[in-house]
């Protein structure tokens, strides 16, 4: 009866204004670092003068779109962010449940706890200090172009760093190897959380190891391999600032430059700040874009909703 | 033009005396007689400059000077690294917040002029300019006031720079030469050959380069590890605005030669001559690789006998040595340089700033000018032995006569032969005179041990003397004209991404040729067009 009574009560603010005042800070962040910076998105239709500023700056309109449109360079940045993003989440998404199923399997509580801390590791090292060690590596006299030569299986040194056949794989394999470690925390908690009676039961069943990461473990954890893919589709045009910036050269534009370090290059350093909006505003209506479709279709697929 | 100049200046000069009365205007005379001026300052700053024991770029002897003898306190609003330094600038223009002064690029000069947040410096350098210094911007011949003028108002005072810097010079290892009994290479093929035997024979035991080249291959200003002659040997002036033998005005990064120039390269680079890592080689490899012995060739301006020369050679045994050539020569038995400008970089003062401000400004550079000529002798604390470099100035700007190297070295020489006396040389002739006699003398390894100045003295007065040596070998033209165009501003950085970017790849074998029509056409079509007649029009209307 009192249960009744208490679900029919109609919730007012008056009632919950507490709780409400609890999402203010974040709401104050979002409006701060968010909401205002977005305005000033107009000047992607102003020919920008910094030091006019929004006011005495004049307006073009659509011309820095136009502009942009007829760049070549355009259509490679977002083709090559589009593809070095998508492979890295691809990629690292099957590195991550690979390691955490193999963790999971094949190792004694000691040994696995060593590992998965060794594999964090690479997570917390800035892409400073990375891209050097990389560039080091690759460089025409470096560890790897030593081993192929000395081994034969180059005639001569790769040019890794200045070659577009091997750059943006060079950018995945790297992103891949830094990050998996990290990426698989989500997955080992999810792997501990299923039933260990299905397990049994499997083996009263006598099914094999890989039947049952193929029948048990993988459909336990689908939930959580939906939701982090889901999760990180939000990055998809994000290709690593860091990372690309640190390793990238001019001959290497073309397979790549990606949207954020063009950004970077067109404002702050040749102070291009109108067009550098309006291929920063460009991003964010496709990010839009592709972020709604994939949102529905892992509704379709999966059942899976975020709101 | 000049004599219309000198009139304009010449009444300039006396209308503020006219308002004054008879009172004569001292160019070095302290600002105010109250309390010292404050001046805040936005500078770049060098990493390789070595100061006096606990001194700094803001507190050296140099600062202190200026400020005693101005009576005014500069203040470092930043000093930052020259790499960071244009977005610093940026940023600061950005938020408008910057320093009474700084000094800032020619794009960034043109914005500031067009929102009216920059003194008219017309009037203060008219009356406040040295006559050393008015002679120092007449060996430009009116090139950097006319570049800082908007409007007839001076708004930017340019730096001038020696012009010798665009000279470039074959540095190679002259014990490697003798080694591998090769002659100094001239032609071409000389300098091919000279690199191909270094690879084959590998003195020193671990040679993999030909010659050490970055992936900035081509600096009109001047600079180091580059391929600049191996341009000019074709008639190539990449980045460049040169006229053609129509006459035409044109950009030198889309001529024929340019092309031609780049097939060879690219194959050098194929016949293992130039390492296709140049590419994404910084200027620090380039160093290492010479340093270690990996490389035995470089490119780069007269004062490379300086740094990297004397830098490398101080960590090599007493036998290794570098010899500065003029080569490649073409096939007319010149080099044939296309000059720099002697301005690339403006300094400016806020708006709103006080008369003294920008009286002290003009008086600093009087006092920069003739510090850089005498090279603070009598200034030093500790005489000559002290360090020094112009890089000490409060305003970290140089002001130099666009032919002082060459007048420099010149006499330096006479002297040398006894046809001058010691002491009609400017001080940094004093300077290289007594840093190439030491080591002629005592050799190299002694200027090490005793003096290190007096061992990089040596250094730049090798390498200017090299180019001075053979001014006879060394034709020179001018750029059509320095100064950007409006339109540059906006579509100057796709353009030249475009340029970079396929030059590097044709250079290194990623990208071919055949594509040479359509990357001038789409050259053109971002802008080159439109650029193209703005510069036309520029040049014509002069």
């Amino acid at each position: 009866m009192q249960k009744l009574a208490l679900k029919r009560r109609k919730v007012t603010l008056k009632d919950t204004w507490p709780y409400h005042l609890l999402i203010l800070p974040g709401l104050l962040v979002v409006l701060i670092y968010t909401i205002i910076p977005f305005l000033g998105n107009v000047i992607a239709f102003q020919d920008f003068k910094p030091i006019m500023g929004f006011q005495r700056s004049e307006w073009v309109g659509l011309e820095n779109f136009r502009y942009m449109f007829s760049l070549k360079d355009t259509a490679k940045i977002f083709r090559n962010s589009l593809f070095i993003a998508s492979m890295k989440l691809l990629l690292s998404l099957i590195a991550s449940i690979f390691f955490a199923i193999v963790l999971h399997e094949a190792m004694g509580q000691k040994v696995k706890k060593c590992v998965q801390t060794i594999c964090f590791l690479p997570h917390f090292l800035s892409w400073v200090i990375l891209a050097t060690i990389f560039k080091n590596i690759f460089d025409d006299t470096g560890l790897v172009n030593t081993v192929l030569v000395k081994l034969g299986l180059a005639s001569q040194s790769v040019n890794f760093l200045g070659s577009n056949r091997w750059f943006p794989a060079l950018l995945i394999g790297t992103d891949v190897w830094k990050e998996f470690g990290y990426g698989s925390i989500i997955f080992i908690a999810a792997l501990s959380g299923i039933n260990p009676e299905l397990y049994e039961a499997a083996d009263i069943d006598g099914a094999s190891r890989l039947a049952k990461i193929w029948h048990i473990t993988l459909p336990g954890i689908l939930v959580t391999i939906v939701l982090v893919a889901t999760l990180n589709l939000s990055n998809i045009l994000n290709a690593g600032f860091d990372q690309v910036y640190n390793m990238y050269s001019p001959v290497v534009y073309e397979s790549g430059d990606i949207i954020d370090t063009y950004v970077y290059r067109m404002s702050f350093i040749n102070a291009q700040y109108s067009m550098a909006t309006a291929v920063g505003l460009l991003k964010s209506a496709v990010s839009f874009i592709l972020i709604t479709v994939s949102y529905f279709a892992a509704d379709r697929v999966a059942g899976y909703r975020l709101f | 033009m000049k004599k219309a100049l000198a009139l304009v200046l010449t009444l300039a000069l006396l209308l503020p005396a006219a308002v004054l009365g008879e009172e004569t205007v001292d160019p070095y005379g302290p600002v105010t007689d109250g309390d010292p001026i404050v001046i805040t300052v936005g500078r770049e700053e060098s990493a390789n400059i070595v100061y006096e024991e606990g001194e700094n770029s803001e507190n050296n002897y140099i600062v202190r000077y200026l400020e005693e003898q101005l009576n005014v306190d500069y203040q470092y609003a930043f000093s930052v690294d020259t790499s960071s330094y244009t977005t610093k600038v940026n940023m600061a223009i950005a938020s408008g917040d910057f320093p009474d002064v700084m000094n800032v690029s020619y794009t960034q000069l043109v914005q500031l002029v067009e929102a009216d947040a920059i003194e008219d410096m017309t009037e203060a350098f008219a009356t406040y300019a040295s006559p050393s210094l008015r002679k120092c911007f007449d060996s430009t011949d009116g090139l950097t006031e006319a570049l800082g003028t908007f409007d007839g108002k001076l708004m930017g005072i340019g730096d001038i720079q020696p012009g010798m810097d665009a000279v470039p010079v074959l540095w190679v290892r002259g014990d490697w030469l003798e080694e591998c009994g090769l002659e100094t290479p001239q032609t071409w093929d000389d300098v091919v050959n000279v690199a191909k035997t270094f690879l084959e024979k590998n003195p020193g035991g671990n040679v993999n380069t030909g010659i050490a080249v970055s992936s900035d291959y081509y600096q009109p200003n001047g600079g180091s590890y580059q391929l600049n002659s191996l341009f000019n040997y074709f008639g190539a002036y990449p980045k460049q605005w040169i006229t053609d033998d129509e006459g035409n005005v044109v950009y030198g990064s889309i001529t024929d030669e340019c092309r031609e120039a780049l097939a060879a390269i690219n194959g050098l680079v194929n016949e293992g001559v130039l390492n296709a890592s140049l590419a994404v080689t910084g200027g620090d490899q380039c160093y290492e690789l010479l340093a270690n012995g990996q490389a035995g060739m470089f490119i780069g301006a007269w004062w490379c006998g300086q740094y990297p020369v004397v830098a490398i050679l101080e960590g090599m045994p007493d036998t290794a040595s570098f010899v500065p050539v003029i080569a490649p020569l073409n096939p007319d038995g010149k080099l044939v340089v296309c000059d720099k400008s002697p301005t690339n970089t403006y300094i400016v003062v806020k708006k709103g700033c006080s008369e003294e401000v920008k009286e002290a400004v003009v008086k600093t550079i009087n006092y920069q000018y003739d510090l850089d000529q005498s090279q603070a002798e009598g200034v030093r604390p500790n005489g000559m032995d002290s360090n020094f470099s112009w890089h000490y100035y409060p305003i970290n700007v140089l002001h130099c006569d666009f032919d002082a190297k060459e007048n420099q070295i010149a006499d330096v020489m006479k002297v040398i032969a006894g046809e001058m006396d010691y002491d009609d040389q400017c001080g940094d002739g004093k300077t290289w005179y007594n840093g190439y006699t030491t080591v002629m003398e005592h050799g190299l390894r002694y200027a090490f041990d005793t003096n290190l100045a007096t061992a990089n003295a040596w250094g730049w007065a090798t390498g200017a003397w090299e180019v001075e040596r053979n001014a006879d070998l060394i034709e020179h033209f001018s750029e059509v004209t320095y100064a950007d165009t409006p339109s540059m501003e906006r579509l100057w950085t796709a353009m030249e991404t475009l340029e970079e970017e396929y030059f590097l790849k044709v250079i290194i074998g990623e990208a071919s040729l055949d594509d040479w029509d359509d990357f001038v056409s789409e050259w053109k079509s971002i802008g080159g067009d439109t650029i193209t007649a703005e510069v036309v029009e520029y040049v014509t209307s002069k």
